[in-house]
């Protein structure tokens, strides 16, 4: 009625393999190991992960680092070069993707980067989020003068006066093409010198393609017909 | 050969009957254990469910749920941690292929031998408590569970087997009754209070015109027709009932000013799930605009956990098309089996609602009314959408249970020679007999967590700096069914204090917790 005439022999063995895996491990181990520093980061199947937040942050500090050479201002009395104080303000995420907790690692990557530069000196986001508190404000307000030049009033009476702001923003550009898709990440740093009102602004990219089959990615970009 | 095999169908039915009888028990005691915690008896509650986990059928990781609830309910913060922590990491540590055995198992008995591997609006929940727990100790965590019930909502919604509801226009039936709104209520010009609803809208009782509304629809009125219906964009149960998720996300992260981008995703998100909310549209605006508490102020948002939240009942279901395609597929993983055409309903685990005896909080800040809390996520509707989704993959396995036992059967009866004319009857009748007591002793997986509450309910306040004592009591259709219960809070200056209260019953006692 159900069972194909063959199908008792094959029946029973089920039944003995089902009773085996049974028995076998019903508890599972996770295992874990460190990445050493020539290991490749991990790739994200379906979001950005370290390899593009990584690189996205060294290249674009490096680049605006590179643009802002010391002026050769000096102490007076050591005469070694003055470092710029640099409040940073955050990273602001306008991608199509939840960076869920790497947002806060992207912030310490840029400031740890930015203050390891030796040119300038940042400002501990501590001290920057009470100011903005006390004033009520958030990252966003700080753009309308009148805003600005409250915070760096409050920051300045806190014993943390600063020369410029810096602002982080993630954003995303998607290109799909049938069940693949390309996602252009861009880390755009803007530094806003607090005196003159001039900004200064550098971008890192990365593009990642994302496929539902290894073949996609093969036909995409390894095969003679890709482009 | 013969007799060997008698022996063993009567050692069988033996087995099923002291299966059964054992299983009823332990299931009284766990039952036992959650009226005791509607009726407020938390001490009673533990006590049972502890004396249920120490000899578990299968069931510790909904026990230590159970438990976690309990808990909390008492203050023990640290305690009910420790317990979700614990199923956390059990949950997660069923790898695939002991799933697959347990689940191969479970083709020969029930669902019951399954791997518990934990409902979806269960997953959701888990961190959703664990970040709750963790504000209220303040050790720091909240962030991370909020993350990680992002990922869990995340996780629901690509898992989904079915495309969700797309969000094409349906009439609406004309003028429905909607939920009574109070105006916002004014303490002195700094304190406003976000005006409070009665109720959750429902996909059939968004208003037109209201917010809501994707994109207007203009009407056409045709002679000798009736009056268009105005046609308002179908809602998707799951993500309206999940909206606690993301905003749950946004109240965390908010308590820093630095991630104010993040609020407004996450609140855009909400919104977009949980349309028509008064609340969420009120938090979102304020969100865009900046807007924070008042110098001297600071907000106070109450988080409650109302009613009773939805219990699993032995039900049948009607076999369907879908059903069967699912159990073909199983079974062909299985071996050489074919399907029959129809079968017989089928018993299943079925969600059920429990009854509403609390609908929503109403909040008292020194004696001084306020508001009511809304509903951003029914957990028994969300689990009650999401078992409907899964309802033929649950049905076809059962079916594919079935038709595997069947063939067992008639394998045995064809090894034994009783389904021979020359065949045993007493044999062939011990097999039929043993064919059906083995179908009949098929339970119902009613595994889960059942001290879920029925709702997670939002209310947000801004107040003065400084001491002050929140108060909260049950309603239900306007009337009054609890006794006020309530704790002092402290404001501080710009910065967000958090009360998350508690009334699983109108018989049980309301809790309420506040960080320091």
């Amino acid at each position: 009625m159900f069972l194909r005439p063959s199908a008792s022999c094959l029946l029973f063995s089920t039944v003995t393999v089902v009773g085996l895996l049974a028995l076998a491990g019903c508890r599972s181990h996770q295992y874990a190991h460190v990445l050493k520093d020539h290991q490749q980061d991990m790739v994200g199947s379906h979001e950005a992960g370290a390899e593009t937040f990584n690189s996205l942050v060294d290249e674009s500090v490096s680049k605006l680092l590179s643009r802002q050479a010391p002026e050769g201002t000096v102490e007076e009395l050591s005469g070694e070069p003055l470092s710029k104080r640099i409040c940073f303000v955050g990273v602001e995420n306008y991608s199509s993707e939840d960076i869920g907790d790497f947002k806060d690692q992207l912030f310490e990557q840029i400031d740890a980067s930015v203050a390891t530069s030796g040119q300038f000196q940042t400002i501990s986001t501590r001290y920057v989020e009470n100011g903005l508190r006390q004033l009520r404000l958030v990252p966003g307000d700080l753009m309308v003068p009148q805003n600005m030049r409250s915070f760096s009033s409050v920051m300045e009476q806190n014993g943390q006066p600063f020369d410029y702001l810096l602002f982080a923003k993630l954003t995303s550009g998607t290109t799909e093409s049938n069940k693949s898709y390309q996602r252009d990440y861009l880390l755009t740093l803007e530094l806003v010198d607090l005196n003159t009102g001039r900004s200064d602004k550098e971008s890192a990219k990365v593009r990642k393609g994302y496929h539902s089959s290894r073949v996609g990615s093969w036909m995409k970009y390894s095969s003679p017909l890709a482009r | 050969m013969t007799q060997q095999l008698t022996q063993g169908l009567y050692s069988l039915l033996l087995g099923l009957v002291l299966l059964v009888t054992g299983c009823q028990t332990h299931r009284q005691v766990v039952e036992q254990a959650h009226e005791s915690f509607w009726q407020g008896d938390l001490e009673r509650s533990g006590l049972e469910l502890a004396k249920a986990a120490e000899r578990p059928r299968n069931d510790l990781a909904v026990l230590q749920l159970d438990q976690a609830m309990v808990e909390f309910q008492k203050g023990n913060f640290a305690d009910s941690q420790h317990l979700l922590k614990q199923v956390r990491g059990e949950l997660s540590a069923i790898p695939p292929a002991s799933e697959t055995a347990r689940s191969a198992v479970s083709y020969l008995t029930d669902d019951t031998r399954r791997a518990y591997t934990g409902e979806d609006h269960e997953k959701l929940l888990l961190p959703a408590m664990l970040a709750l727990n963790s504000l209220l100790r303040a050790d720091g965590d909240a962030v991370a569970y909020a993350h990680q019930l992002g990922d869990e909502c995340a996780a629901l919604l690509d898992n989904r087997p079915l495309e969700p509801i797309a969000a094409e226009p349906v009439p609406t039936p004309p003028t429905p009754a909607q939920p009574a709104v109070n105006p916002a209520v004014t303490l002195n010009p700094a304190v406003t209070v976000n005006p409070a609803v009665t109720g959750p809208p429902t996909a059939t009782m968004i208003p037109a015109g209201s917010t809501n509304q994707a994109e207007p629809v203009q009407q056409v009125v045709l002679s000798d027709t009736p009056p268009a219906m105005p046609l308002v964009p179908k809602i998707d149960p799951i993500r309206f009932e999940l909206a606690f998720g993301p905003l749950l996300r946004a109240v965390i992260r908010g308590q820093s000013v630095l991630n104010h981008d993040d609020v407004i995703r996450h609140l855009q998100t909400a919104n977009d799930w949980r349309p028509g909310s008064e609340f969420l549209q009120l938090e979102l605006a304020r969100a865009v605009a900046g807007q924070q508490a008042p110098q001297g102020y600071g907000s106070l948002y109450v988080i409650a956990l109302v009613g009773r939240g939805p219990r699993k009942v032995t039900g049948t279901e009607e076999v369907t098309s879908q059903a069967l395609l699912v159990a073909d597929q199983l079974l062909s993983a299985l071996g050489d089996y074919t399907l029959p055409p129809t079968v017989a309903p089928i018993k299943i685990a079925r969600i059920e609602l429990a009854p509403i005896t609390v609908e929503s909080l109403r909040i008292s800040i020194n004696r001084q009314e306020m508001g009511l809390t809304e509903n951003v996520g029914d957990i028994g509707r969300l689990a009650v959408a999401r078992q409907k989704e899964l309802m033929p993959q649950i049905v076809g396995r059962a079916v594919a249970r079935r038709v595997l036992k069947k063939g067992i059967i008639v394998a045995g009866k064809s090894a034994s020679g009783a389904d021979k004319e020359s065949g045993n009857d007493l044999t062939s009748l011990l097999y039929t007999a043993a064919g059906v007591a083995w179908e009949a002793a098929e339970q119902a997986d009613l595994r889960g967590w059942s001290l879920l509450p029925g709702s997670i309910q939002v209310y947000r306040v801004d107040l003065p700096c400084g001491a002050h004592q929140l108060d909260l009591r049950g309603e239900l259709q306007g009337r009054t069914v609890s006794s006020r219960f309530g704790t002092p809070v402290q404001i501080r200056d710009g910065q967000a204090t958090f009360a998350i209260a508690t009334l699983p019953d109108q018989q049980a006692t309301g809790r309420v917790f506040a960080t320091q």
